[in-house]
């Protein structure tokens, strides 16, 4: 049995109640200025509680990336083969995720992506990542408190 | 403050390997454990002190512990996947030189292939794997898949060059009587086998055997009263870094660079002073980057370190000479095994397989995904 949901807890709730609204967010601290993923009650650059929330733009850049053959989850196993990538946001978190789009199997590392929301296994809204259009978002570099952008 | 010389390792055993349906855990670990006593002399009577991890049981050490009659006077389960057992190593040794116990035994036992218990999900999505489980990930070997891949991107790595790693253990394997896999191994069967995450494919992958093993470490005073020469650990050092590959500070930088350095500063040496390496290969790239943590190559030039032989029998490094994860056995923690093979090649015991040079060797285990790392140096003379 491996079909597993994801369990919000206190820390996470907000991060997933704001993916339900199609918003991908994140911490900083507001006495060390670390950006904290996954999120925390606590920073994990100095352990204050001073953490704020913010709303990522949903742009960064492919840190990695692997094309599975086996799933893990009976779910996925029609979506075979898909890829998995390790995206490093603009704000400067990395978090892991699905790269999709025509050419998903095919993005290379180092590509320029962003956020795009999906559906995960159990119908829960996820953050996926496509490429940029190179043409229409010329590299454009995130506000490190770039709350209040829609990235939807 | 140091462990150099203050402990040593008197006893080594594995229990039956590969596939073996009708034993359990206890059964497994209780057959190496009298092995690893008999050879190192001893009995049962002796240990005063148990170090175990699993990933069977609710509370491990105290079902062992039970199985085996002994109520030990210092006990640690330090669980950090499948590195745990050389941190059980530096830990006997820091005991035994506290004064806290005299006769270690660390022990391993797993029926994950009899059982069929492997999987490749991370379990329930909570605490941090909520953020990775609904991606997908098979795991562990996705994280090493991610670690590859970008090497690949950043290094040049290529595909051939991890699988020189596969090639080489099988090549010790065929020297192995007790290893599962023998028959010979070309680069192009590993090129050629199915894709589980690429670029890792079955071939660049551990095995999944049943098998336990046993170690004992003793004081020094009684070290030196035991038939078999003592192997005595000159340096040890301890790194870990993340649980979930996603927080991995850097995915091409082991915990096993700054295991490393504690254990070479420990005991005054360097990478190329070793003589035998057993190096934990879970999978092909694990070694890769492994040797650059510990700075037997330059970083990001392990793929051509391994290349041409260098690490197959008769090459310049005596490396995972027992066949290692990929050919010998791999009951889902492979640590333990990597301390019997070094001890054994300490002591010149291993026939065909047996290294040239033998005066010390360095053991090096990575747990999870690249998350943890024990380094440990040992040689024959204190």
């Amino acid at each position: 049995m491996s079909e597993h949901h994801p369990e919000p807890d206190e820390d996470s709730r907000p991060w997933w109640d704001a993916l339900a609204r199609h918003l991908l967010t994140y911490q900083t601290c507001t006495d060390c200025n670390g950006v904290v993923f996954y999120p925390r009650n606590r920073c994990c650059h100095c352990l204050s509680d001073a953490l704020q929330w913010h709303q990522s733009l949903g742009l960064g850049t492919v840190y990695s990336r692997t094309l599975v053959h086996r799933a893990p989850d009976p779910r996925m196993r029609d979506q075979l083969p898909y890829p998995v990538a390790l995206i490093d946001l603009d704000e400067g978190f990395r978090m892991m995720s699905r790269l999709v789009g025509p050419d998903a199997n095919q993005t290379p590392i180092g590509a320029r992506v962003q956020v795009v929301f999906g559906l995960g296994p159990d119908g829960r809204p996820l953050p996926f990542f496509e490429p940029v259009d190179p043409v229409a978002a010329p590299d454009k570099r995130g506000d490190a408190n770039g709350g209040g952008h829609e990235t939807t | 403050m140091t462990l150099r010389n203050g402990a040593a390792i008197a006893g080594v055993a594995e229990s039956r390997l590969g596939v073996v349906p009708g034993a359990t855990v206890l059964t497994l670990q209780a057959e190496a454990a009298h092995a690893a006593l008999a050879d190192a002399g001893l009995t049962k009577s002796d240990v005063d002190a148990v170090f175990c991890a699993g990933r069977w049981g609710r509370t491990n050490l105290l079902e062992v512990s039970e199985y085996l009659g002994i109520q030990p006077q210092f006990a640690d389960g330090t669980n950090v996947g499948g590195a745990s057992f050389v941190y059980h190593l530096g830990h006997a040794a820091a005991a035994i030189q506290a004064g806290l116990c005299k006769v270690a035994l660390i022990l391993y036992g797993s029926t994950q292939r009899s059982r069929q218990e492997r999987s490749l999900s991370v379990g329930d999505h909570k605490l941090a794997f909520q953020y990775e489980g609904p991606f997908g990930l098979p795991s562990p070997v996705g994280g090493y898949a991610l670690a590859a891949a970008r090497h690949m991107a950043v290094h040049g790595t290529t595909r051939a060059q991890l699988a020189e790693v596969a090639v080489a253990a099988r090549q010790w394997a065929a020297l192995n009587p007790a290893a599962y896999k023998r028959a010979p191994l070309s680069l192009d069967d590993v090129l050629a086998a199915p894709p589980v995450s690429e670029p890792l494919h079955r071939l660049d992958c551990c095995l999944v055997t049943d098998g336990g093993g046993a170690v004992v470490v003793v004081a020094p005073d009684i070290a030196r009263t035991l038939p078999k020469p003592p192997i005595w650990i000159r340096g040890y050092g301890e790194a870990l870094t993340h649980m979930v590959i996603s927080q991995m500070p850097d995915i091409l930088q082991s915990p096993a660079a700054a295991a490393g350095s504690r254990a070479f500063l420990m005991a005054g040496m360097q990478a190329s002073d070793i003589d035998v390496a057993q190096i934990y290969d879970s999978f092909t790239i694990t070694v890769l980057l492994t040797l650059e943590a510990l700075g037997f190559c330059r970083p990001g030039h392990a793929g051509a370190f391994v290349a041409d032989g260098r690490i197959a029998p008769g090459g310049e490094l005596a490396l995972n000479t027992s066949g290692g994860g990929l050919s010998y056995c791999h009951p889902g923690m492979f640590g333990i095994f990597l301390i019997i093979e070094a001890v054994r090649q300490l002591r010149g015991e291993c026939g065909p397989r047996q290294a040239p040079r033998h005066g010390n060797a360095l053991v090096s285990a990575t747990g999870a995904v690249l998350s943890s790392n024990a380094t440990c140096i040992l040689e024959r003379t204190s």
